[in-house]
C-alpha cells in the first residue's frame, strides 16, 4: 500500500461556462520517504493537481472523478471536518510565493503555533520549546528572538524556512512543495533544496514536489512524472529518466534547454505553446507540437506503454517498439554575414545611481541605495554581454540608467563615441535612438489598449503611414507572426508571442543595441528555446549587440559572449564567456555557479551562506565578505581593487592581490 | 422662438460626447467588450430600460422656447415664460392649477371654504376646478370613471408594448422568423436580457398610459399649496436631478483627471502641490463652502437684473452655478484614486518602454494612462451620480440648493415638510418626491454595480485566446 494514491482523478474549473480540464486522469503513487516530482511547464495542471489532493480548490473547481487515497483510505469521501485533521497534520503544502503565505500581521511564532494548536495539544512552555525547536530545525539563527518577528523582519529566503517550519510543525508524512524555489535567487534555492534534502533524511517524509525545473527535479527526485496538459505523459524513476528520456515531449525539454555544450548550435525547440486546457482534445495531446506524431497520434489517445525502466503514453511505444527514432541533427547558429570587428560600441564608465532614502517630516536625505555603484564596461558591436547577479544587485537599474530612462547620479555612458548621460530631452531622443530595451514580463510590457499596430507604430514617429504599412509586417516576419497579427490585441497572444512582439517593437527603430532584461524568466523552457534562437538569429542578420539581464547561468554559457557578474551595485568578476566560466576566480561567481541545479551533478554545493545584504547598508569592505568561505581580515576593511587574471579576464577580490597568502584558493 | 439655457447646451453636449464615443467604441473590441458584460446583466438591463425613460423625460424638458404672443411693428413680441417640449406636451397637467391643496384623485378641495350660494353662506369642501370637473356626481360616479379610463389607457399601453417588443423581435429574427425569435426572446435565451427589459417596460407602460390619461382629468398626485398638479412638479424635477447629476460630474472629470495623473505621472513638486490642494479642500466641509458660493453667486445675480431676460434664465444660472461647485468639492475622491493609479502605471514596462522610444510625454499621459485609467473614471461616475441627486434634495432643503422657482426633489420636499404636521396630513407632495427619487435613484445604482462588475478588473477572471503560432523559418 502506497502512502498517498492518487486514482484517475479529474479536476474541472468553470470559467464563465468554460470546462477547463485542470487534472484529466491522473493516476500516481507515493511511497514512504521518497521524492516525487511532477514535472511539467506552466498551465499544464500540476498545482491543480496538488491542490486537489488537499481538497483546497477554488470555488469554480471541482473533483469530477477518481479518488485519493491516503494510507489506503479515500480522501474524498472524508467529511470536511476530517479533511482538517490531514491537511497539515498528514499532509503538508509549502506554496511558491513565500511573501504571500505567511500573514503579515502576525508574528511567525504564533503562525506556527497556529498550526500547533489544532493538531498537537501542547501546554504553554511545550509549545514555545517546539516552536523554537522548529525554527532552529529550518535553519533560522537565534530563532528564540525571530519567533517574535513579524514576516516583513524575514528575507524571501528565510520566509521560505519559515513555511517549512510551518508545514513541519505536525510532523505531516506527505509534503507538497509547489515550485518552492521559484521565486528565490540560485544561491537560496540551493540553500532551501539542501534544507528540504536533509530534513526528509531526518524526519522520513515523503516529498512532492511540483516543479518546471529539470535541475531541481535531478537533484531531488527518486522518481519522476511529466506531466503535459492535464496528463501524466511518462513516469519513469530519476535515473532512468535522466539517462533516457522516452516519451518525445521529455525529450524535447531536454534539448530545448540552453547550456554551454549546445553554444554554436540553434536550440531544439517545441512548436507552439501548450494548448489550452479548455479545448477538447482527440488523440495525443502533444501530437501537434511533436515531430514524430502520425496519423494515429492525432486521433487515438495512447495507452500506457513500457519502455525500458519507465512507463510511457505515446504510440511509439506500443507493442514494444522502440520509441522514436532521433537523427541528430545540429543546426548550426547562423554566422553573423556583417563583418565586425572589435570595435566598441558603448562603454560605461564608473556609472552610479544612487537613490535618496528621505526621512522624517521634511523628508530630509537621511541616505542613500547604492544600486549602481561605480560599474564599468563596454560592449563590442555584435557581441553580447551577459549581466549576471541575484535579484535586488542592481542589474535591472543598471539596465535603465544606461538608457538614460533612470538618471545617473554620476559616471558617463559613451554610446557610439556619444556621451549620453546629461542630455536634453531633444538630444537625448537623437542620440539613444539606436539603444532599445526588452522587458522581463510580456504582460506588463505591452499596453493592453492598443492594437498590436499601435504598439509597433509608436518607435517610428518619423514616417509616414506608406512606409509603416510596409514596415510593420515584415518586422512581425522577422518575429516570427504572422500578418494579421497586427491588428489585434495582446491579451489575445501568449506570453512567448507577447515576448516576440515585444522584440518587434524594439527592432522598430533599427537599434544597435537592446538592453535584454530577463527577457526569458518568465516563459517555459519550450517557450525560451524559441525566444533564444531568435535573439540568435537577429544578432546575426543585424549585427546587434545585446546587454542580457539574467540569473540563469546555462542561457549565458549558451548565448553570451562576455559575461559580467554583479554584486550588490558593482561589478566582481569580468571577461569572456570561456575564461570566466571555466575558471570562475571571485568566491561569489563560483557560489552561483555552484548553487545552479544542473542535470549532470547529483549532489549541489552550498557555497554562499546567508542572503544578499541589503544595498542600502552594504558590509563594510568587500560586500561579499559575511558570505564568502574564504574571508580574510582585509576583506573586512578595503573593497578589493580591480585584478587582470589574463587578457580580458578582471576580479576584484583579496585572494588574487599582491597579498600571496590567499593566492590559489 | 428656441431657447438654449446653459444648461441645456451642455445636456446636449454631453449626449453628443456619449453618442460620438458608443460610436468610436463599437468598432474596438477592447472598448466595447465591457458594455457587452453590462448588457448581460439582468439587473443592469432592468434599471438601464427605467433610466432611459426618466432622461428621454429629461431630455424633452431640456428643449426649451418662449412662444409669440403679439407682434408689434414687424418685432415679434415673446412671452416671458420659458416652455419646454415636455410642457407642451403636458399642457393640461400645466394648466390645470387649483386654488390649493387637493388629495390624490379627489374631485374637492381639500379644506372647507365658506361658499356663498343663493345668498346662503355655507362651509363646504367646494368642487375643485378641474379635477373631476367632467362628473355630475362625483361621489357614485368617480371610482368606475377612474377604472373605465384607466382600463382603456393599460390597454393602450400593452398595444404600444406589444408594437415595440414585435419591432424587437422582427429586428432580432434575421431569418429565423419570427415565432422562433420571438420564443428565444420570451424564453430569455438571447445574449442581453430582452425579456427581462420588455417585462420592465411593460409594468412601466402598465403604470405610465394610466397615469398620464387620468392626469387630464384628476390630479393623480393630488395638488400643492398653490394648486399646482404634484405629478406634474415630479415629473418636472427629473431634469434637474439629471441636470446635477451629470453636469456636476463633467465639471468634475477635467480636474480629477488632469490633475490626478498629473500628480502620479510626473510626481515631484507638482504631485506634493496637488495632493496638499485636495486635502485642503476635502477638510473645508463642504455644505458650507457650497452655501458660501451660492449665497455669493445669487448676490451677483440680484445685483445685475439686466442680464437675465426671463425667470428661467436666472434660475438656470443659479443651477449651472451649483453643478459647478458641487463639482468643485466632489474631484477629490476621484482625484486621489487615479493618482494612485498613475503611480502604479508610470512603473509598467510598457511605459518604460514608450519613454525608451523618446515618445513625449503628453502622448505617454493620452495614449498609454489615459485609456487605462477610463474604467476608475466610469466606474465613479456612475456611482457619484446617485449621490448627487441626493446631495441636491439635501442641499435645497437647507435652503442653498437651486432657486426656490425651479422645481426638483429638494424644493418639493422642503415645501412639503411643514404640511406633514396638518391634521389631516397632506402626505402626497411628499410621497410624490419620495417614489419619483427612490425610483431614480435606486436604478442609477443597480446600473451602477453592473458597470462596476463589468469594468473592475478584479472581479473578473481574463480569458486568453491563443492563436496558433507561425513556425519559426
Amino acid at each position: 500500500m502506497s502512502l498517498l494514491e492518487l486514482e484517475n482523478l479529474r479536476t474541472l474549473l468553470e470559467n464563465n461556462g468554460n470546462i477547463v480540464r485542470a487534472v484529466d486522469g491522473v493516476s500516481f503513487f507515493i511511497e514512504k520517504g521518497e521524492t516525487f516530482a511532477l514535472l511539467g511547464e506552466s498551465g499544464c495542471g500540476k498545482s491543480m493537481t496538488s491542490l486537489s489532493i488537499l481538497r483546497l480548490l477554488p470555488d469554480a473547481g471541482k473533483i469530477a472523478e477518481g479518488d485519493v487515497f491516503f494510507q489506503g483510505a479515500s480522501l474524498l469521501s472524508l467529511p470536511e471536518k476530517g479533511m482538517r485533521d490531514i491537511r497539515g497534520k498528514k499532509i503538508g503544502i509549502i506554496f511558491q510565493e513565500p511573501g504571500l503565505s505567511l500573514n503579515p500581521v502576525l508574528k511567525v511564532g504564533n503562525q506556527i503555533g497556529e498550526v500547533l494548536d489544532r493538531h498537537a495539544h501542547l501546554d504553554r512552555a511545550a509549545r514555545r520549546r517546539r516552536i523554537v525547536e522548529l525554527l532552529d530545525q529550518v535553519g533560522i539563527p537565534d530563532p528564540e528572538l525571530r519567533a517574535e518577528d513579524y514576516p516583513f523582519q524575514f528575507s524571501g529566503g528565510m520566509k521560505q524556512r519559515v513555511l517549512i517550519a510551518m508545514a513541519l510543525a505536525a510532523q505531516p508524512d506527505v509534503l507538497i512543495a509547489d515550485e518552492p524555489t521559484t521565486a528565490l535567487d540560485v544561491t537560496i534555492q540551493a540553500q532551501i533544496l539542501d534544507l528540504l534534502r536533509s530534513l526528509q533524511k531526518k524526519l522520513g517524509m515523503a516529498i512532492l514536489l511540483i516543479t518546471h525545473d529539470l535541475g531541481v527535479v535531478s537533484e531531488m527526485a527518486n522518481r519522476v512524472a511529466v506531466m503535459y496538459a492535464g496528463e501524466i505523459v511518462e513516469t519513469a524513476s530519476r535515473d532512468d529518466f535522466f539517462a533516457r528520456p522516452a516519451h518525445p515531449y521529455s525529450r524535447k525539454l531536454f534539448a530545448s534547454l540552453p547550456g554551454r555544450e549546445k553554444r554554436g548550435e540553434m536550440l531544439d525547440m517545441i512548436r507552439g505553446a501548450v494548448p489550452s486546457l479548455s479545448r477538447k482534445f482527440s488523440g495525443c495531446r502533444f501530437a501537434e507540437r511533436c515531430d514524430h506524431a502520425f496519423d494515429l497520434c492525432r486521433e487515438v489517445s495512447p495507452i500506457w506503454h513500457d519502455s525500458g525502466g519507465s512507463r510511457v503514453r505515446c504510440h511509439l511505444y506500443a507493442d514494444g517498439k522502440p520509441g522514436p527514432i532521433e537523427e541528430k541533427k545540429v543546426v548550426a547558429q547562423p554566422v553573423s554575414r556583417l563583418d565586425v570587428p572589435g570595435e566598441i560600441l558603448l562603454s560605461v564608465k564608473d556609472l552610479r545611481v544612487h537613490f535618496p532614502i528621505h526621512k522624517g517630516l521634511f523628508k530630509r536625505v537621511a541616505g542613500h541605495v547604492a544600486a549602481v555603484d561605480g560599474v564599468s564596461f563596454s560592449i563590442e558591436k555584435g557581441k553580447t554581454l551577459a549581466l549576471v547577479g541575484e535579484s535586488g544587485c542592481g542589474k535591472t537599474t543598471l539596465g535603465k540608467a544606461i538608457l538614460q530612462l533612470l538618471a545617473p547620479t554620476s559616471g558617463s555612458v559613451i554610446y557610439d563615441g556619444r556621451e549620453i548621460t546629461g542630455l536634453d530631452r531633444q538630444s537625448l531622443k537623437r542620440a539613444r535612438q539606436g539603444l532599445q530595451i526588452i522587458f522581463q514580463d510580456p504582460y506588463a510590457s505591452l499596453n493592453p489598449r492598443m492594437r498590436i499596430r499601435e504598439i509597433m507604430e509608436e518607435g517610428m514617429p518619423g514616417m509616414g503611414s506608406r512606409e509603416r504599412n510596409a514596415r510593420i509586417p515584415g518586422l512581425l516576419e522577422e518575429v516570427g507572426l504572422s500578418d494579421d497579427a497586427q491588428y489585434r490585441y495582446p491579451h489575445e497572444f501568449s506570453g512567448g508571442q507577447r515576448q516576440r512582439i515585444a522584440i518587434a517593437r524594439a527592432l522598430a527603430v533599427n537599434p544597435r543595441l537592446i538592453v535584454c532584461d530577463e527577457p526569458t524568466s518568465a516563459l517555459d523552457v519550450s517557450v525560451q528555446a524559441q525566444i533564444l534562437n531568435l535573439l540568435k538569429r537577429l544578432q546575426a542578420d543585424h549585427g546587434l549587440s545585446f546587454l542580457f539581464i539574467t540569473h540563469n547561468i546555462s542561457v549565458v554559457e549558451y548565448l553570451a559572449h562576455d559575461i559580467a557578474v554583479m554584486y550588490l551595485g558593482r561589478i566582481v568578476e569580468k571577461g569572456k564567456v570561456e575564461d570566466v566560466l571555466a575558471a570562475p576566480a571571485h568566491p561569489y561567481t563560483q557560489a552561483l555557479l555552484a548553487a545552479v541545479p544542473s542535470i549532470a551533478r547529483r549532489t549541489p554545493q552550498v557555497m554562499a551562506r546567508f542572503d544578499l545584504p541589503s544595498p542600502s547598508d552594504p558590509p563594510a569592505g568587500c560586500h561579499y565578505h559575511l558570505r564568502c568561505p574564504n574571508s580574510m581580515p582585509q576583506c573586512e576593511t578595503r573593497y578589493p581593487e580591480s585584478i587582470s587574471l589574463g587578457e580580458s579576464h578582471q576580479v576584484r577580490c583579496h585572494l588574487y592581490g599582491k597579498d600571496p597568502a590567499g593566492r590559489g584558493a | 422662438m428656441v431657447v438654449i439655457l446653459w444648461t441645456d447646451g451642455l445636456v446636449f453636449l454631453l449626449l453628443g460626447l456619449i453618442l460620438a464615443f458608443a460610436a468610436f467604441a463599437s468598432r474596438r473590441p477592447h472598448l466595447s467588450l465591457p458594455w457587452r458584460r453590462v448588457g448581460r446583466s439582468k439587473s443592469g438591463m432592468i434599471s438601464a430600460v427605467i433610466l432611459l425613460c426618466l432622461i428621454s423625460i429629461g431630455l424633452l424638458d431640456s428643449c426649451h422656447f418662449r412662444t409669440q404672443i403679439a407682434i408689434d411693428k414687424g418685432k415679434p413680441i415673446y412671452s416671458v415664460e420659458v416652455l419646454s417640449a415636455f410642457d407642451a406636451l403636458v399642457k393640461t397637467m400645466r394648466d390645470h392649477t387649483e386654488r390649493t391643496y387637493s388629495s390624490p384623485f379627489s374631485a374637492y378641495a381639500f379644506s372647507r371654504e365658506t361658499v356663498v350660494s343663493d345668498g346662503v353662506q355655507s362651509r363646504v369642501y367646494p368642487r375643485l376646478r378641474y379635477g373631476g370637473a367632467n362628473l355630475a356626481d362625483p361621489d357614485k360616479e368617480r371610482i368606475p370613471d377612474i377604472l373605465k379610463r384607466s382600463l382603456v389607457a393599460a390597454l393602450e399601453g400593452i398595444g404600444t408594448w406589444a408594437l415595440l417588443g414585435g419591432i424587437l423581435v422582427i429586428s432580432l429574427s434575421r431569418g429565423k422568423g419570427f415565432i422562433g425569435a420571438a420564443s428565444t426572446v420570451l424564453r430569455g435565451k438571447t445574449e442581453i436580457p430582452w425579456h427581462a427589459m420588455l417585462g420592465t417596460l411593460l409594468v412601466i407602460f402598465l403604470i405610465a398610459f394610466p397615469a398620464f390619461a387620468l392626469s387630464s382629468h384628476y390630479h393623480v398626485f393630488g395638488t400643492d399649496k398653490v394648486g399646482q398638479d404634484v405629478f406634474y412638479l415630479a415629473l418636472k424635477s427629473i431634469r434637474t436631478g439629471l441636470v446635477i447629476g451629470t453636469l456636476t460630474t463633467l465639471v468634475m472629470l477635467p480636474f480629477a483627471i488632469f490633475l490626478g495623473i498629473m500628480a502620479g505621472y510626473l510626481g515631484g513638486w507638482l504631485d506634493d502641490v496637488i495632493q496638499y490642494l485636495y486635502t485642503m479642500l476635502n477638510s473645508i466641509p463642504a455644505v458650507l463652502l457650497i452655501a458660501a458660493s451660492v449665497l455669493m453667486m445669487q448676490v451677483y445675480i440680484d445685483a445685475h437684473p439686466a442680464l437675465f431676460e426671463t425667470m428661467a434664465e436666472r434660475a438656470d444660472l443659479r443651477l449651472l452655478f451649483l453643478c459647478m461647485i458641487l463639482g468643485m468639492t466632489s474631484w477629490t475622491g476621484l482625484c486621489r484614486l487615479l493618482r494612485g493609479e498613475a503611480l502604479k502605471l508610470r512603473e509598467m514596462e510598457y511605459i518604460l518602454a514608450a519613454q525608451a522610444f523618446g515618445v513625449s510625454r503628453l502622448r505617454i499621459v493620452t495614449r498609454h494612462i489615459l485609456p487605462n485609467v477610463m474604467h476608475i473614471v466610469l466606474i465613479s461616475v456612475v456611482m457619484e451620480f446617485s449621490s448627487l441627486v441626493l446631495a441636491e434634495a439635501v442641499l435645497s432643503y437647507v435652503g442653498v440648493g437651486v432657486d426656490p422657482s425651479m422645481i426638483s426633489f429638494g424644493t418639493m420636499i422642503n415645501s412639503a415638510r411643514l404640511e406633514m404636521a396638518r391634521e389631516p396630513m397632506v402626505w402626497w407632495p411628499l410621497a410624490a418626491a419620495f417614489v419619483f427619487m427612490f425610483a431614480m435613484v435606486l436604478s442609477a445604482n443597480l446600473f451602477a454595480d453592473a458597470v462596476r462588475d463589468a469594468f473592475d478588473p478584479r472581479t473578473r477572471v481574463a480569458s486568453r485566446r491563443i492563436l496558433p503560432e507561425k513556425d519559426e523559418a
